[in-house]
């Protein structure tokens, strides 16, 4: 393992680099899948040719035998596999077809056979370049599917695994797979209805918009007052969350208002702001110029007021890149604006060109960033080298800065965040943000007007509605601003409950005259959480917390916590006090510290909370808690209130959930403490005599929705 | 009646090529991944059982290659007989 967290790149004996090989590979496969699937679909037509059924008819002795020898071809096991549509079972299983004798047509044949193939070498090409994404809970699902029995089981999990909602949201996250997922998607007929009709076939289709709204005070203080290119890409960062577009007028140096529109992309990990009902079709709409993104940007356009033949510089990192070029390259669009500049940061380049032949289109490419660049570590010659500064473009108005992050930079997601691709521009590639910024010379000066849209896809409800449709506000903490309540759209969540002795759990409580450990025939209990987050509006983390069920702050009574579990969540008074806290990103450490008051820590921890078998291990904590659920049973949803101490007070905050929580006699799941250390976690869990405990229960929730909101500073 | 038995010929002789056409990409395919399948022999990452399913898939796309033949033989004997 080198120093930046990648495997050293390995050798085939003839000397090729074997991650390039397997892509290389992977390619040639999927291009025979995709030949297959062709020929397959020219012999039904030869079949079902009306002039062949109708000559077969006046001459049978010749005409059955070769529709016969047609079905044969296209329906043999042995052969193309494929589906003959309409053909009756017993005369399917008489030919020995796949298609109509097994299931529904179409869907175990030598096409999709092979494009499995393909996906198994592109995954683990992917794995073998990027072993962060082994990780991704998409990529767990996609390598259980795959590593399914032999390869027509591998083709019905993966069947499986596209018509269930819940994968969808997993398996958009896999972005450098993409491609090959939708093209084997296709393949397998699992195309939803809905997202074929979605695709955009004008400009006037579908339910974009754009909502003019505030930044917030934090935000207006962030957004750059003077126009350059960096200032352009930190506004960028700063509207990163909440699905926002930023307008600004300019004045260059000839005196002359301009106009520049910013569109952020969206960020693996959070949700997404155009609440798309199937994340992978909605994913691939944004490559066709009639997205609800591109369209409800320039609603935004018109919105702000900019005058027909106005200059218009656009700009974008991610997806947002994407819109703006394909705003660039509508006829209309150009005709109405003067759209003289396009640069775009962490999106996918494409020869496709400009309407107007004279807009100057730049793109930043970071190779390891492999949302714009799924391939560049092919490089030239498939070996993994590419150039690391800007490169010339043979036409004067494109612009390519196509370079190789150095460092930790390479892991995505953060390869893509603009705060990694600012960095780079600044102390890597700085000539190629000196030679934009030469380019945006019209465009730097002072900022006259600002003005954000929230852009918004009304064909959908919002992600997670209604449950997490919940008024939010802004609040400033030292990792920029946060919306509260945070919401969790995708997470898992495993409670081990533990009883332990009263006086160790008071020893561990803040020395307040208020909190006291709830108790249970005389016993306290603790509370070992672990959460696997892989979708909030603060990134993809994950989370353990040990706490403490307390009685009412003020008036504790026998028997609280019981009573409390039949009153609604706003009106308890019991709760857990957070003991310890790990977190496994910065955001979410500085998050927990300041708005919640939780005693939070950033470590490396990676957990599995999806399936029956529990696995969470945290190197730094030393920590490693595994085994198998035992039988459950279904409960209600375990809202909870955490209490956490900041600057002597105390703070409540109440935590909502839902999700199909069950509950779980703990057979042979530990927590097994493997450190000295009594910080942070482990002291804490010896004190309690956790370590190495089989827990009285405990509660799981393998996907759960939840929102945390900002915690209130409870009278001393 | 004459031009609609031509035009059922002409039809089914369009098929016949397309299908020996069809026949004679399947046998590439087949090379293409048996050579795919001899490259990652030598590769230690390439996932395991990925060379025997390459093998299997050219062995389908071989026998696919011959019933696209046998197919095209009899939609001849179809077209001779007068389509």
């Amino acid at each position: 393992m080198r120093a930046d967290g990648h495997a050293p790149e390995r050798l085939t004996p003839d000397g090729q680099h074997t991650t390039a090989l397997l892509r290389r590979c992977a390619r040639d496969v999927a291009e025979v899948a995709e030949g297959v699937r062709a020929v397959s679909e020219r012999t039904a037509a030869a079949l079902y040719a009306p002039l062949l059924t109708a000559s077969a008819r006046r001459r049978p002795r010749t005409g059955l035998p070769a529709r016969w020898a047609l079905l044969r071809a296209l329906t043999h096991k042995q052969g193309l596999g494929g589906s003959a549509g309409v053909l009756p079972k017993a005369v399917g299983r008489l030919l020995g077809a796949t298609g109509a004798a097994d299931g529904p047509p179409g869907r175990e044949d030598l096409a999709a056979l092979t494009a499995v193939t393909s996906l198994r070498l592109r995954t683990a090409a992917l794995l073998a370049d990027h072993p962060e994404f082994a990780r991704d809970p998409g990529t767990r699902l996609l390598r259980t599917a795959l590593g399914t029995g032999r390869d027509r089981e591998a083709v019905r999990a993966l069947r499986a695994l596209f018509r269930d909602r819940g994968a969808q949201r997993a398996l958009s996250g896999l972005t450098p797979l993409l491609t090959e997922l939708l093209s084997l998607r296709a393949l397998l007929g699992e195309e939803p209805a809905d997202v074929r009709t979605a695709l955009p076939a004008g400009p006037d289709q579908g339910e974009a918009a754009a909502e003019a709204v505030d930044l917030t005070g934090q935000e207006r203080r962030l957004v750059a007052t003077e126009g350059s290119f960096l200032g352009y890409l930190r506004n960028i960062e700063v509207l990163l969350v909440g699905g926002r577009l930023l307008v600004q007028n300019v004045r260059g140096p000839d005196g002359v208002v301009r106009y520049v529109v910013q569109a952020p992309g969206t960020t693996p990990g959070r949700p997404r702001p155009d609440s798309p009902r199937d994340p992978v079709g909605a994913w691939r709409a944004l490559f066709t110029a009639g997205s609800p993104h591109t369209r409800a940007i320039r609603l935004a356009v018109a919105d702000y007021g900019i005058p027909h033949g106005a200059d218009l510089a656009l700009i974008g990192h991610g997806e947002g890149g994407l819109a703006v070029l394909h705003l660039a390259r509508d006829p209309e669009f150009t005709r109405t604006y003067r759209v003289t500049h396009v640069v775009t940061v962490g999106s996918p380049v494409d020869g496709e060109q400009p309407a107007d032949p004279d807009t100057w289109v730049a793109a930043v490419v970071n190779q390891h960033d492999i949302m714009a660049a799924p391939a560049a570590l092919d490089g030239p010659d498939g070996d993994g080298s590419a150039a690391a500064a800007a490169v010339p473009h043979p036409h004067p108005n494109r612009y390519v800065a196509e370079y190789a992050g150095p460092g930790p930079g390479r892991e995505f997601p953060r390869s893509h965040s603009p705060r990694e691709y600012i960095e780079h521009l600044r102390t890597v590639v700085p000539e190629a943000r000196a030679d934009i910024d030469e380019a945006l010379t019209p465009y730097r000066g002072p900022i006259v007007r600002t003005r954000a849209y929230r852009l918004e896809n009304r064909a959908n409800p919002p992600e997670g509605y209604p449950f997490l449709t919940v008024p939010t506000t802004s609040v400033p903490t030292t990792a920029g601003p946060v919306e509260v309540p945070v919401r969790y759209h995708d997470s898992a969540a495993a409670h081990l409950c533990f009883p332990v002795d009263a006086d160790a759990a008071r020893a561990l409580l803040p020395d307040t005259g208020r909190l006291t450990p709830s108790r249970f025939g005389g016993r306290a209990l603790a509370v070992l959480s672990l959460y696997e987050h892989r979708c909030t509006t603060i990134g993809p983390h994950t989370e353990v917390a040990l706490s403490v069920p307390v009685d009412d702050l003020w008036r504790p009574r026998p028997h609280d916590i019981a009573a409390d579990l039949l009153r609604r969540a706003d009106l308890r008074r019991t709760g857990r006090y957070v003991v310890s806290l790990a977190v496994t990103t910065e955001e979410a450490r500085r998050v927990a510290r300041e708005i919640w008051g939780q005693p939070a820590m950033r470590v490396g921890a990676e957990a599995d909370l999806t399936d029956r078998a529990i696995d969470l291990r945290s190197r730094d904590l030393g920590l490693t808690v595994e085994g198998r659920l035992g039988p459950g049973v279904r409960c209600p949803d375990a809202d909870w209130i955490l209490y956490g101490r900041r600057g002597g007070s105390t703070v409540r905050t109440p935590v909502r959930t839902h999700g199909r929580v069950r509950l779980h006699r703990a057979h042979g799941i530990r927590p097994l403490l493997d450190t000295a250390a009594a910080e942070p976690l482990a002291g804490p869990l010896r004190r309690l005599g956790v370590d190495g405990t089989r827990p009285l229960f405990v509660l799981t929730c393998p996907r759960l929705l939840a929102h945390r909101g900002a915690g209130t500073v409870l009278p001393r | 009646m004459v031009t609609e038995s031509r035009r059922a010929t002409d039809d089914l002789l369009t098929h016949i090529a397309t299908l020996r056409a069809d026949a004679d990409l399947m046998d590439g395919y087949a090379r293409r991944l048996l050579t795919t399948a001899t490259t990652l022999s030598g590769c230690p990452t390439a996932p395991e059982g990925t060379g025997p399913a390459l093998e299997r898939q050219a062995e389908a796309c071989a026998t696919a290659a011959g019933q696209l033949r046998a197919a095209a033989e009899a939609l001849l004997t179809h077209a001779r007989a007068g389509g």
